[in-house]
């Protein structure tokens, strides 16, 4: 019963709201800031830049955090635009022409329905997932050449690296200023823009994660990380309700 | 004489009904299992703990605290455009439970995590809707 609440005239609030109130949380419970949330955007609109039509400039922390804000605590450039779009992939048992890329790993699960029945806004189920994924594929997260993850807002990428064990928990603040999320640095993010920069397109925007991993596992990124040859892709659908990890690694690999 | 934009009325969902027929009543319930007497979170149509499926429903007193909260600064809906900045938060009630909410009674700048809060029933031309405002003294 996702709108339980929603659907009242309690308050309106959805979407924004409710990943607001998870990036309040974090932020009451680890310290995290509103500039170490925009370097997630500063660092995508680098590896957006040149590649995404209309943007064709960069962006400081500066610069989100003068932009207006919509819904405390997020600024308007933390905050997905909805575009029109696409994004298709195939899963085919048999080899075809392209080089292929393989699923190693794989993990699922829903929670809550309404964000208010979440056991936690500061943790999420990614811990399960992500252990899911990683487990079977054989891979730690030291292994991962480049992350794909879900950011309709910025706050779920950061407790996304953290419970995906990327950085300790309660760390990932000081992590992603410490650490080149760019697609030339050592923690390859969202290496075509993520959606806070090509925009959400619907349902499709969740695919474009995974388009990117194959682009990159077959070396044909617009921005290439360098010799990459495993991938962590992963999305988030309701209200961080539904969590998907997937590990995926070039064939030869 | 222009129309005022109305508070959007209720449309609770089935198993909602009974949370809603409360607080037609200036009362605050919460949802717990019939076999086992686990406070459930609301809308949960089964008991986290025994599985049972029976819901009963008991009166608890409305005082939390502020578990997240958010300024919200841009609406498109007429009326809670006109109350902008407003704030949206989730309450822990001391009994347990979790409930999605606003709060009332304070500048958004004043709001809190933790910060003690209490229920008030705003009226509608639909019936109370449950807000909450900081609990003082």
């Amino acid at each position: 019963m996702p709108g339980w609440f929603r659907r009242t005239s309690t308050v309106c609030w959805w979407p924004n709201g409710g990943y607001a109130m998870a990036a309040m949380r974090h932020a009451h419970e680890y310290g995290s800031t509103a500039a170490q949330r925009a370097r997630v955007v500063v660092d995508q609109r680098l590896n957006a830049l040149g590649v995404v039509p209309g943007v064709d400039a960069g962006l400081t922390v500066e610069d989100v955090l003068a932009s207006s804000l919509v819904c405390d605590p997020f600024h308007s450039l933390e905050i997905v635009r909805p575009v029109t779009g696409a994004a298709a992939f195939v899963v085919a048992g048999a080899p075809g022409r392209h080089p292929r890329v393989r699923v190693a790993g794989a993990g699922e699960r829903t929670d809550h329905a309404g964000i208010a029945q979440a056991r936690s806004l500061s943790t999420s189920n990614i811990v399960h997932t992500a252990v899911a994924a990683f487990t079977q594929a054989g891979i730690r997260p030291a292994g991962i050449d480049v992350l794909e993850v879900y950011d309709c807002y910025t706050i779920t990428v950061l407790p996304a690296l953290e419970d995906a064990g990327f950085c300790a928990k309660g760390s990932v603040g000081p992590f992603v200023a410490e650490h080149d999320l760019t697609w030339c640095g050592d923690l390859p993010v969202n290496t075509n823009g993520g959606q806070l920069n090509t925009g959400q397109a619907g349902y499709a925007g969740g695919a474009t994660h995974l388009v990117q991993a194959v682009r990159q596992l077959r070396g044909t990124a617009a921005h290439q990380v360098p010799d990459c040859a495993t991938a962590f892709v992963h999305g988030n659908g309701g209200t961080l309700t539904h969590e998907c990890s997937l590990v995926l690694t070039r064939e030869d690999a | 004489m222009t129309d005022t934009p109305q508070r959007p009325a209720p449309r609770p969902a089935g198993s909602a009904e009974p949370y809603w027929d409360a607080a037609s009543e200036d009362r605050i319930t919460v949802p717990y299992c019939g076999e086992c007497g686990h406070i459930a979170q609301y809308g949960q149509p089964f008991c986290e703990v025994c599985l049972a499926a029976p819901v009963c429903w008991r009166q608890v007193p409305g005082t939390g605290r502020i578990h997240s909260f958010t300024v919200v600064r841009r609406s498109r809906d007429p009326f809670f455009a006109g109350r902008v900045p407003y704030v949206v938060a989730i309450v822990e009630l001391d009994a347990g439970v979790r409930l999605l909410t606003g709060i009332v009674g304070a500048d958004p700048g004043d709001v809190r995590i933790d910060m003690p809060v209490r229920v008030c029933f705003e009226k509608t031309g639909s019936g109370p809707v449950p807000l909450f405002e900081p609990a003082t003294g």
